[in-house]
């Protein structure tokens, strides 16, 4: 099991691989591998998506995926 | 003349056998992601909530599986806990059952009929003689034409039984239209991928299939069709049309075979329905030669966010606070004497060690699994408290990353005949033989100890005392 926290500036759901899967800010499971990332809409974040390969993070050091407002 | 005669009563026969086919699963008019028979169409309600989630693995071994799991169900039904303060029957908490042959009479019998399962199952099922009514099928001169046909098996044959005797005709369609949980998933297995095949609405995706079409009872057929006493059962596998949508998941995946094994392989599977000219059909086979104790779906839910339903997910959106799992496993262990004698044991004896000793381990190692999962996720909750108290105790300012995690309590029923602690007793009921005909007292007595098992059990004793 990996940890992820998907920064952003404000609370909004996470898309992982088309599926909601947790908030933003938030710590998430999620299982080792290659995740497309996105935000709910409204779409004002930029980048489009991003495409992260997750493995070796603890709880303690998640892997921080960073989205900007735009 | 007389042969002529003879020739043409020989062409109908065969053409009329030739016009039997299967029940062949419809298309999808239309491809949506979000419609059909999936977990997030079956809601929560003023009754079942998600905060504490409960999943029943029922595993195969014909009747004798069945009652055990049907004993089970009945102990959930009279057992009342307390939740937000208001009394609740523990079977009304159930969200998921995930099931293997012998298992998916009762799971799906419960999904399409709720609580008339407690006065009508025993004497439609449990207490039936279905082998005995199935063997009669056989000597019907009209099956004997039927089964001449190489589109109609005497699986399909058992299929139409089930549908006319024990699930009336119903459909996933009218699963759907209850629109309350539990979400039953029945499993087959995938006769190419060896891979298990759960019957819902997002697997038939991959066949561009529309599930609400299909009967409750194939797919009941599906998971119990044990190799050598049935045919594999079949499935058309449409080829998809432009407004498919492949799982978000999928793309992904395949780039993930150096470091996530599991899923990169379940991404491979279903790109192999993608090729519906090379594989225009799907030939399924008993649940539990991929998975004889119903366990697997909920280990992925464990693991990963990619399926139809993940605990994983819910974890993460803080919907869950107690997750329980209940394996009901009628796995025997019959006695043998081979060992006392210098010659080695005869053909068949090999055949059956061959056929059921791969599916044992695999119910071992998936039960191990289900340990290591949820210790895993305990310890990493436990670390994450750990450092927050350290920081909490050396640098009050500073604060983890990612905020509170709500705790999740996690609670691994397991009823087996391991549970058994009078010897005699325990050899007993891993000596009942798998067979879809067995005594009225056997029957009883399988549904005595599933109650008695669930009740004893150390981690439901522990539930309860939380949910009071």
């Amino acid at each position: 099991m990996e940890n992820v926290i998907v920064t952003f500036p404000e609370s909004r759901m996470v898309l992982m691989d088309g599926v909601e899967s947790g908030r933003t800010n938030k710590m998430m499971r999620v299982e080792e591998g290659t995740h497309i990332f996105k935000l709910a809409d409204p779409k004002d974040y930029k980048p489009r998506q991003i495409t992260r390969l997750i493995q070796n993070t603890t709880t303690a050091k998640p892997e921080e995926v960073c989205f900007e407002k735009k | 003349m007389k042969r002529n005669k003879q020739v043409i009563w020989v062409v109908i026969l065969l053409l009329f056998a030739g016009c039997v086919h299967y029940p062949v699963n419809p298309k999808l008019s239309h491809f949506d992601a979000k419609a059909g028979y999936r977990f997030d169409n079956l809601s929560t309600n003023a009754v079942n909530s998600d905060k504490v989630f409960i999943i029943l693995t029922f595993s195969g071994g014909g009747t004798r599986a069945a009652a055990l799991s049907y004993g089970v169900l009945e102990q959930l039904s009279k057992t009342v806990v307390h939740i937000d303060g208001s009394p609740r029957r523990l079977i009304d908490e159930v969200d998921v059952i995930s099931s293997v042959s012998g298992g998916s009479f009762t799971a799906a019998y419960y999904a399409l009929y709720g609580d008339r399962i407690f006065n009508e199952f025993e004497g439609r099922f449990l207490k039936k003689d279905i082998q005995g009514d199935l063997k009669k099928r056989l000597f019907y001169p009209t099956n004997w034409i039927r089964l001449l046909s190489p589109t109609f098996s005497r699986i399909d044959m058992a299929a139409e039984y089930y549908d006319c005797n024990i699930f009336d005709h119903h459909t996933f369609g009218d699963l759907i239209k209850k629109g309350r949980r539990p979400f039953v998933t029945i499993n087959a297995t995938d006769m190419s991928l060896g891979a298990r095949f759960e019957f819902s609405q997002d697997q038939f995706d991959w066949l561009y299939s529309d599930l609400s079409g299909v009967s409750v009872a194939r797919a009941v057929a599906a998971s119990s069709a044990f190799p050598g006493l049935f045919c594999p059962i079949t499935f058309r596998n449409y080829s998809h049309e432009s407004d498919y949508r492949e799982p978000g998941w999928v793309k992904p995946a395949l780039h993930d075979s150096a470091n996530s094994l599991v899923r990169y392989r379940k991404a491979l599977d279903v790109r192999s329905y993608s090729d519906s000219t090379g594989r225009p059909y799907v030939h399924l086979l008993d649940g539990g030669l991929s998975d004889n104790i119903g366990l697997r779906g909920t280990l992925r839910a464990l693991e990963s966010t990619d399926g139809g339903w993940s605990l994983i997910r819910m974890m993460n959106m803080n919907k869950v606070q107690k997750i329980v799992v209940v394996t009901v496993n009628a796995q025997t262990e019959a006695s043998v004497s081979w060992d006392k004698h210098e010659s080695p044991p005869w053909l068949m004896s090999v055949l059956s060690v061959v056929a059921i000793s791969p599916m044992e381990n695999y119910s071992f190692d998936s039960m191990l699994m289900l340990k290591q999962d949820i210790d895993r996720l305990n310890q990493e909750a436990k670390t994450r408290k750990d450092y927050e108290e350290i920081i909490r105790k050396y640098c009050p300012a500073v604060k983890l990353p990612g905020g509170d995690q709500q705790e999740v309590k996690f609670y691994r029923i397991n009823v087996s005949f391991e549970g058994i602690e009078n010897e005699a007793d325990r050899m007993y009921f891993k000596n009942i033989r798998t067979s879809f005909s067995l005594p009225s007292e056997t029957v009883d007595r399988l549904c005595n100890v599933g109650k008695k098992l669930l009740c004893e059990s150390a981690e439901f004793k522990r539930l309860l005392h939380d949910l009071h």
